[in-house]
């Protein structure tokens, strides 16, 4: 595959480049890249406090999980050049491993459809997936990863975004293969880490159930992940010697205590908050993205690709500290759904605003903040919208799913008593 | 929610279609009536008279106490006689002195600054600033009044007379007891390098790369909340020029700019606008064209990004200021030394009124008169309609995509990127050249100047890029088999979407840019006609970079050497020296002051332009 190693090397080189030319203090003050929670900044301060044998949770600094401290300390003890190929390296990483968990995940779609054929309509065989297709689909999500310029930016500030999305990747790839102890392993080391995965449990539990041991495997699927993550925060417990780390990790996930702008919804909503308030609309900013999993997993249980696929943009687009690596990683799935895009209907329009609102948000913010001379508004409108960009992104692909769907059943011609006929929801 | 769960496929709806099918005739008209709509917003009736928003500044509420005049009078003796010793320096220790002995914590300031183009050259100077420390405050805050030293030799007009009244300010305001705020006077060398590096030196930061080394000051006075900058030659002054263009087109609150105003008319001088004073019958005919030049000269001056004095150079740092230069028109009233010195004792006691920072008002206008205004919101509506013109296009192109399906054509922009790939690496040794070139011309002792090196050098890379970009970059579209009308959907959709980022820092560089480029890059995409294909090949031509810069100086030494035109070779002469300094100080600005223009036309504008010039030898219609 030539040009997978093109898309490698390309991607390599851009990311050497950017470290060489000094774009890492630039890009890694970006509130867009850098939020509070996957800021290397905090987590060197975080290590050199307990360098100094202090607790980093004491402070409101640092808010990552004690088991990454560890990670992150040895990590620190790199010379920084290492360092920073060490960040090179994840992404690669990451690359394969999702274009690995895109093979398998492509072969289950095409296998699934050979297997339903006989429900089809007769003509659905022009919209079918090929074999052909299998090769090519993966090769475009490592291009997608590795050339993207938000998975680039998030590399090059080194955000800890971007050992978040290796394991993502690890846990879809062993959610692709079926594994119930590695993918449930993985999910407990990424819902450590960020919290929000922990919906990533629902697919887990329809990829890896049986047919006839519906309840046993279900119940097995969360037994091992809450085993796996109580070993983690009785690891956590044991190299802190204290439970003070919940708070500053969970507790700032969901509480929300730092309103620094970031590209999520959360910050100016809650600045603008009466505390009285606070409480409830936590609760319900919150519950937001978890409402969604259960109608989800009940409309695509035979769809785990696009149930994880799903609720992966559901966490980059509604949770307290999004930052455009997390949006990256769900961006660089999208060549799985291939396919589907003659079904799209605002590709334009999600293209065109997430151009303008990347170039946008930066000139904005240097407006607000440095020149003083617009205000808050001008850039929460440009987060506001790349927000509903994503939601447009996310809507089409569900939809196109369906439409998909129906014309496999129904057929692609659409026509009623020899007239266009046309799609209605009901 | 119909929007987004709308499940039909064979979209489009019939009215949008109609709409699409007559783009062309909707789209120049969008382009002709945002010119129109343009033009109009500098007649009275389409603009609004300007008003004070901050209701803190109180202007011209108060008493004026200053009847310092003599003093003033005898500075600009003592000045001129100081300056007559350094012909070419400035009188430091004179200026300190004078300070030190009206009682101010004074300080000089030493910087020094590395030619961005020949590290070897390194010029060092000394600013002279004294404190008035407020009795009413805590040094928290401040307010600045600074004057640009310019030594007998300069071509500038000299300063002298700002600095007597400055001086004679000091020793005013030194006895009175309403100070809330510092109040720091400024004396500068060097223009606005003075400026800069004491700016830098201040908030301990560079806004460049490094080039100024910014050095130490020895005390501070808090956040500046404001800063004005005198620029008065003479005492006897008729007209009061406002000048508020900065660095990067970045202006300052109007309320700052109508106070200014509106102390100086108090005072009974004329104030103008780009040194145009208003025009007496506005509603008139003749008004309405007058308003409209003096828009377009403001716009101009406005989108070069270069600041029009030493007030420019605040705005990065959220400090509000503007120069307020003086002269003397023959026939006109001159005022003296004491009207002067009570206009800016007002400005300056308005300023220490404030509350807060300057928050009201607007920070985004134009203005067509000295009175009247033109806001954000009005403004942008025809720079929307001029934007949508090429937006119209290029979803018309999107959208007829299905209309005659070819299978030999892709309509995949992610196809793009190798040629985007190219052309910003292309960019960025554009923007680089400068230093290489310089370097190159001293490490094989060439011996031309810089100014020939760097014009020169630009013109052969020009030509090369040109060459290549039609050669390789036409081969790159073609072997993906780009539709060359997906290429020219994705320049549009790429120049609006610059153009658009452009106009929240400078509206009159999105402007005039957008008018001179979106017709020419709408036809860009091949014909068959040969003869149309060249014409097309031309009209491109003069609308890349260094044309534009060729264009731009021409239209300039027009306006200032208007007889010489009579002379063809001489005026080409002396624009082709002109259109060389423009591009080195668009390199110098960019690494002193931290000037955008340069970086943008080489790594965003050009990249564009390549794009376009490539599409017109598409191969894959």
């Amino acid at each position: 595959m030539p040009s997978l190693w093109k898309s490698n090397a390309l991607g390599v080189i851009i990311r050497a480049w950017l470290f060489n030319s000094g774009f890492h203090d630039s890009l890694s003050d970006r509130v867009e890249i850098s939020t509070p929670l996957n800021s290397w900044k905090r987590v060197i301060e975080g290590a050199y406090l307990r360098q100094r044998s202090q607790s980093p949770y004491e402070g409101d600094v640092f808010h990552e999980t004690p088991t990454g401290l560890v990670f992150y300390t040895y990590l620190l003890k790199l010379n920084f050049n290492v360092l920073q190929a060490v960040f090179i390296l994840c992404d690669v990483l990451t690359a394969f491993v999702l274009t690995e968990a895109t093979r398998i995940f492509f072969q289950d779609i095409v296998k699934d459809q050979q297997n339903k054929k006989k429900t089809y309509h007769k003509d659905a065989k022009k919209i079918t997936l090929k074999k052909e297709e299998v090769a090519k689909v993966p090769q475009y999500v490592t291009a997608a990863y590795l050339l993207n310029p938000y998975i680039v930016c998030s590399c090059v500030a080194m955000t800890t975004t971007v050992f978040a999305n290796l394991i993502l990747s690890l846990t879809l790839l062993a959610m692709a293969k079926k594994s119930r102890l590695l993918s449930t392993c993985c999910l407990a080391f990424a819902s450590h880490q960020s919290f929000y995965p922990v919906m990533l449990v629902v697919p887990i539990a329809i990829a890896t159930a049986k047919e006839k041991q519906l309840f046993k495997s279900v119940f097995l699927t969360i037994s091992s992940f809450a085993l796996f993550t109580a070993l983690l925060l009785g690891f956590s417990y044991h190299s802190t010697g204290s439970w003070r780390f919940i708070e500053s990790t969970y507790g700032c996930i969901l509480k929300v205590p730092d309103l620094t702008p970031n590209i999520g919804l959360f910050w100016y909503f809650f600045t603008e908050m009466f505390d009285h308030f606070y409480l409830f609309f936590t609760y319900v900013f919150q519950l937001n993205p978890f409402i969604y999993v259960i109608p989800l997993a009940i409309r695509f249980d035979d769809n785990v690709p696009l149930l994880s696929f799903t609720l992966c943009a559901i966490m980059a687009i509604f949770k307290s500290y999004p930052s455009i690596g997390d949006v990256g990683f769900y961006l660089a799935l999208l060549p799985l759904w291939n396919h589907l895009v003659p079904y799209f209907r605002h590709s334009f329009i999600v293209g065109c605003i997430f151009l303008v609102t990347s170039v946008l948000s930066p000139i904005l913010w240097y407006l607000w903040i440095y020149t003083g001379s617009a205000n808050a508004n001008f850039f929460f409108a440009t987060t506001l919208a790349f927000a509903t960009a994503q939601i447009f992104l996310l809507t089409d692909v569900l939809f196109a799913q369906a439409k998909y769907d129906y014309h496999l059943k129904h057929g692609i011609d659409l026509k009623i008593n020899g007239k266009e006929g046309m799609l209605v929801l009901e | 929610m119909g929007l987004l769960s709308n499940p039909s496929d064979k979209q489009l709806s019939p009215l949008l279609l109609k709409f699409v099918g007559k783009q062309k005739v909707l789209s120049s008209l969008f382009y002709i009536g945002s010119i129109v709509w343009f033009v109009c917003l500098a007649y009275r009736q389409f603009n609004a008279g300007t008003y004070f928003s901050e209701n803190a500044l109180l202007p011209g509420l108060v008493h004026s106490n200053f009847k310092e005049d003599f003093l003033a009078r005898q500075y600009v003796a003592a000045i001129k006689a100081e300056a007559e010793r350094y012909p070419n320096g400035m009188p430091h220790a004179f200026i300190a002195a004078q300070f030190k002995q009206l009682g101010l914590d004074t300080f000089t300031h030493n910087f020094s600054v590395k030619y961005p183009l020949d590290e070897n050259e390194v010029y060092s100077g000394k600013n002279v600033y004294g404190i008035l420390r407020a009795s009413r405050g805590a040094s928290t805050e401040c307010l600045v009044m600074s004057v640009p030293y310019r030594p007998p030799d300069s071509v500038l007009t000299g300063t002298n007379a700002g600095i007597a009244i400055m001086l004679s300010l000091a020793a005013s305001f030194r006895a009175a007891s309403y100070w809330a705020r510092d109040v720091i006077f400024v004396v500068t060398e060097h223009e606005q390098l003075g400026m800069e590096a004491w700016l830098e030196a201040y908030h301990y930061t560079s806004s460049g790369s490094n080039s100024i080394d910014f050095g130490q000051l020895d005390a501070r006075a808090g956040a500046i909340q404001a800063a004005i900058n005198l620029e008065i030659p003479y005492e006897k002054i008729s007209h009061i020029d406002v000048r508020m263009e900065g660095l990067n087109g970045q202006l300052p609150n109007l309320d700052l700019v109508n106070l200014v105003h509106r102390l100086f008319q108090q005072e009974r001088f004329t104030t103008t606008l780009k040194e145009r004073e208003d025009y007496p019958d506005p509603l008139s005919m003749e008004g309405w064209i007058y308003s409209a030049s003096s828009l377009l000269t403001l716009m101009a001056s406005q989108a070069t990004g270069v600041p029009t004095g030493n007030h420019g150079l605040f705005h990065r740092f959220g400090i509000e200021a503007l120069t307020v230069a003086g002269s003397y028109k023959r026939g006109w009233h001159g005022s003296n030394f004491l009207l002067m010195g009570r206009a800016i004792e007002g400005i300056m006691r308005s300023l220490n009124n404030l509350q807060e920072r300057f928050h009201q008002s607007f920070f985004f206008y134009l203005l067509p008169a000295t009175n009247r205004y033109v806001s954000i919101g009005v403004y942008m509506p025809p720079f929307g309609l001029m934007i949508g013109s090429m937006l119209l296009q290029a979803v018309a192109l999107y959208i007829s995509r299905k209309e005659n399906p070819n299978e030999k054509q892709n309509w995949n922009f992610l196809n793009l990127g190798s040629f985007v790939l190219y052309s910003t690496i292309c960019g960025l040794l554009f923007y680089s050249a400068p230093e290489k070139l310089t370097r190159f011309n001293r490490s094989m002792a060439l011996g031309l100047s810089t100014e020939d090196v760097v014009f020169g050098g630009f013109c052969m890379l020009s030509v090369i890029h040109c060459i290549l970009t039609s050669t390789v970059g036409v081969r790159m579209l073609s072997i993906q088999r780009l539709s060359a009308n997906c290429v020219q959907c994705a320049i549009l959709l790429l120049t609006s979407t610059l153009m658009y980022a452009v106009a929240m820092g400078n509206i009159s560089l999105a402007v005039l840019t957008c008018f001179i480029i979106s017709p020419v890059f709408s036809i860009a995409k091949p014909v068959s006609q040969r003869f149309l294909k060249y014409c097309r090949y031309a009209v491109l031509m003069l609308v890349h970079p260094l044309s534009l810069l060729f264009i731009a100086t021409l239209i300039d030494t027009y306006r200032v050497f208007p007889e010489e035109i009579n002379q063809p070779w001489k005026f080409f002469g002396k624009t082709h020296i002109a259109a060389q300094r423009a591009l080195i100080y668009a390199v110098v600005d960019g690494t002193f002051y931290g000037n955008w223009l340069f970086f943008a036309v080489s790594t965003l504008y050009l990249p564009l332009w390549s794009l376009a010039w490539a599409n017109l030898g598409n191969l894959s219609r």
